[in-house]
């Protein structure tokens, strides 16, 4: 009997260090080590920076088709076709009291746009290779020129890699350690970063507009599935992130809810182009017939995977997105046919893993191998340290959509610029000589209309000829308490928690 | 005296200088940090422009002489990801590591002895056996298994303790249990050993049969001769502690410094990472090196042998 009054009394105990309303208490899988909006590229950093920067436009988060705000700028206007002008918001203040102007705005993004120092070399790949400069006309207005007229200039001057950091605070701390006491301009202000293990963020009343929906926020680094379940069951998390769909039931106890999210993200193989047997289009087309996603989808995911029938994701929205666009099929006879007539003996088909990194990675490439040895493909799996893109073939990778357009997803991925081009694995302009005139009107085309049928000719080029492999969209969940709930920012790219002016509804009767 | 101290500390010089060879090489051979620092892709360009900024497109003994001028500067540098310096890091996480660690050698030290010496005199006793069963078990059994283990039915399923991060006093728990399970059970049946080696000692029959009270002999005759290997143990412990501590600060989230190593290998954090094993090794130099000398202590003998 006094054990049981014991363990009730410290039950009791925890159920009264439940969190407040106003603040909570958030498990990330995976964290970040320093937090420099240009330099912090990764899915790691999507929930936090979206807390901590403010863009010069901003994107109404949950739009579909993508709309636009005002941020840091108020106004923007293209003077010409590779010249925009935009005007800056007066009375802004950075989170140590700095005054915001256009300097902050050239310092930020000219370090990106001109790609001297390789830390900023990734966000310039992936969103700037197109910006040239960021002109100062005076305190409160700059001019950004791009090379070439840009499509997608309020689109990508909305990514969070175009937040805007402190000049002031950066020249007098130095670049390693401003990264490591972030200043922005955001709705949250930093209060300590522990890097890779903690972050507490507090709501900064004086931000411009509104400031953030909660009074604090403590992120922490729980990279273990079974302690954040635990935590969460206990009462120590009030949301936690990245569970795997297998884990759902250890959460259905009273006081937790779930939400199960497929992001607009592909886990896909990178099939190389340029060694053999692979470099014949034939056999890589032959890969994608003969992989039963349906089949990977139902028995990994659940059911709950997105099964993907071409290269796009719905939230693009309008007149993007290409409704009922069925390019990817199954098709285990023809996959045989291809692979006779290309005269493939089954030689060995390299796939090389650097450990687990992908959510049930290891047990795909154990099913495909099975798959494909029925229509007669010989898939050799190597568990390495090191990718040897000499040897390999195939190798795992995700493609997120990074923002809300075709090229959010292809641009950042395949271009020329892309690591799978650069280290000469991905090569489909070699291939086909449509392949480099259809992806310039699909990149930089002005009218929509012009971009979208480009691209749904790159699509089906693609499935045609390319190095790439579409496996499923992946799915996961999010717990937390029952009294929480938001909706998944769709105009943002995945892993963004909502944490923004009433963006999230904490009730408090939990 | 002088030259086996002299003798013992050259040694341990020897064996310091050995680590940060093979620390250095081993990092370096195992291939560049760079890819797990862009998971999300890495061209060849960016490869290189990020080599060439931190010296490793340099030849090998370039780097190592540069880094051994560093490391006589007392200088380790940065970590590759978070850009902070070091010691930082590493200073960050000890006092975390230290009180976990040291409350579970205080916790192994208070239970694992009396059980192993318990289990000695009382040997034939189906208690003892059942004892000595279980504590067979701990010492098997991994830290993350019984971490977790804790976990789900402390934390998932009874809900009575909290199971990451080290906020109160009730954080805590759980992972000094965790890391003091297996050395309970390591110490209990070393002491068992050793105190039914020692009673099987002629010189204990003998004291026996003078009639000396039997709490007497345990004390004069069979303790004091189980405690000296017992010291060696406590020096294995406790770089055992170090080990174990990388599973328990890993499962239940814990801001050691066990984590940031682990962290620095998945990472290839090359500057992070021999750090930390310099240290590491450090730590197990000095513990045997405080044995050597605790043994002089404790037995002359040791001193004639030299």
């Amino acid at each position: 009997m006094k054990t049981l009054l014991a363990t009730t009394a410290l039950a009791l105990a925890f159920a009264g260090a439940a969190q407040a309303q106003d603040s909570l208490r958030i498990a990330l899988s995976t964290f970040e080590d320093s937090l420099d909006p240009q330099d912090t590229t990764g899915n790691s950093g999507a929930p936090i920076l979206y807390q901590i920067y403010d863009a010069l436009i901003e994107r109404d988060s949950f739009s579909n088709p993508l709309t636009f705000k005002p941020g840091l700028a108020t106004s923007w206007r293209q003077l010409e076709p590779t010249v925009w002008e935009l005007t800056l918001r007066e009375g802004v203040t950075f989170h140590n009291g700095d005054t915001f102007d256009a300097h902050d705005v050239e310092f930020s993004l000219d370090r990106m746009f001109h790609n001297e120092d390789p830390e900023f070399s990734s966000a310039w790949g992936r969103w700037a290779y197109n910006f040239k400069d960021v002109e100062v006309v005076d305190d409160m207005t700059v001019r950004v020129h791009t090379h070439r007229e840009e499509p997608m200039f309020e689109t990508l001057m909305s990514a969070r890699s175009f937040g805007i950091v402190s000049k002031d605070h950066h020249e007098a701390l130095g670049f390693e350690d401003a990264a490591l006491n972030p200043v922005g301009t955001g709705p949250y202000r930093v209060a300590e970063f522990v890097p890779d293990a903690r972050l507490v963020l507090e709501r900064f009343e004086g931000h411009w507009g509104e400031p953030g929906a909660l009074a604090l926020v403590e992120m922490v680094h729980v990279p273990e599935v079974a302690s954040r379940v635990t935590g969460m069951v206990n009462g120590e998390f009030d949301i936690v992130t990245n569970i795997p769909p297998d884990q759902e039931s250890a959460l259905r106890v009273e006081g937790v809810a779930t939400m199960g999210v497929t992001w607009p993200m592909f886990h896909v193989y990178v099939i190389a182009m340029n060694t053999a047997p692979t470099d014949d289009p034939r056999v890589r087309r032959a890969m994608r017939l003969c992989t039963d996603r349906q089949a990977l989808v139902d028995g990994l995911w659940g059911g709950k995977g997105g099964l993907p029938t071409a290269h796009q994701f719905p939230e693009y929205g309008a007149p993007l997105y290409m409704e009922g666009l069925e390019l990817i099929g199954y098709d285990p006879e023809q996959a045989k046919a291809l692979l006779a007539e290309a005269g493939y003996q089954g030689e060995e088909i390299v796939a090389q893993f650097p450990g687990s990194y992908y959510l049930y990675g290891d047990l795909a490439a154990q099913v495909i191998q099975q798959q494909w040895a029925e229509c007669g493909l010989n898939l050799k799996i190597e568990e390495v340290d090191n990718l040897d893109y000499e040897r390999l073939n195939m190798r795992g990778w995700s493609n997120p959509m990074y923002y809300p357009d075709p090229m959010g997803a292809m641009d950042t991925h395949w271009s020329e610029k892309s690591w799978t081009a650069q280290r000469g694995l991905w090569t489909p302009a070699e291939v086909s000589q449509d392949w480099a005139a259809t992806y310039e009107q699909a990149r930089f085309a002005t009218d929509p209309e012009a971009r979208r049928g480009a691209y749904r000719r790159l699509l089906e080029l693609s499935e045609d000829i390319s190095g790439w492999l579409l496996l499923y969209k992946p799915h996961e969940l999010y717990a937390m308490r029952d009294d929480i709930s938001f909706e998944i920012p769709v105009a943002q790219r995945p892993y963004v928690l909502p944490l923004r002016a009433r963006e999230i509804e904490v009730r408090g009767d939990n | 005296m002088l030259s086996f101290m002299a003798n013992r500390f050259a040694r341990a010089a020897v064996t310091m200088f050995l680590v940060l060879v093979i620390a250095f090489l081993t990092l370096r051979l195992s291939g560049t940090p760079f890819e797990f620092m862009y998971p999300e892709g890495l061209t060849p360009e960016l490869e290189a422009r990020l080599a060439e900024k931190y010296g490793l497109d340099r030849p090998l003994p370039e780097q190592f002489v540069a880094y051994l001028g560093q490391v006589a500067q007392g200088e380790f540098g940065r970590s590759l990801h978070s850009r902070e310096p070091v010691v930082e890091m590493y200073l960050r996480g000890m006092p975390h590591t230290l009180t976990i660690g040291g409350l579970a050698l205080v916790l192994a030290i208070a239970i694992g002895i009396p059980l192993g010496a318990a289990a000695a005199l009382w040997r034939t006793s189906p208690g003892a056996r059942i004892g000595m069963g279980i504590a067979f078990l701990g010492y098997a059994v991994p830290h993350f298994v019984i971490g977790i283990g804790l976990i789900l039915l402390f934390g998932y399923h009874w809900r009575v303790l909290p199971t990451t991060g080290l906020d109160t006093w009730k954080h805590y728990i759980l992972p000094i249990v965790c890391l003091a399970l297996p050395m309970i059970a390591g110490l209990a049946r070393f002491m068992r050993a050793a105190m039914m080696d020692a009673i099987s000692h002629a010189h204990v029959l003998t004291a026996v049969s003078t009639g000396a009270p039997p709490a007497r002999v345990v004390r004069l005759h069979i303790l004091r001769n189980a405690a000296l290997p017992l010291i060696t143990v406590l020096g294995l412990e406790i770089a055992g502690l170090l080990n174990g501590s990388i599973f328990v600060e890993a499962v239940f989230s814990l801001p050691g410094v066990g984590r940031v190593l682990v962290g620095s290998v998945e990472n290839r954090d090359f500057p992070v990472l021999q750090f930390g094993v310099i240290a590491y090794a450090a730590i197990v130099v000095a513990v045997n090196l405080a044995i050597d000398l605790l043994y002089v202590a404790a037995d002359p003998r040791v001193r004639l042998e030299e």
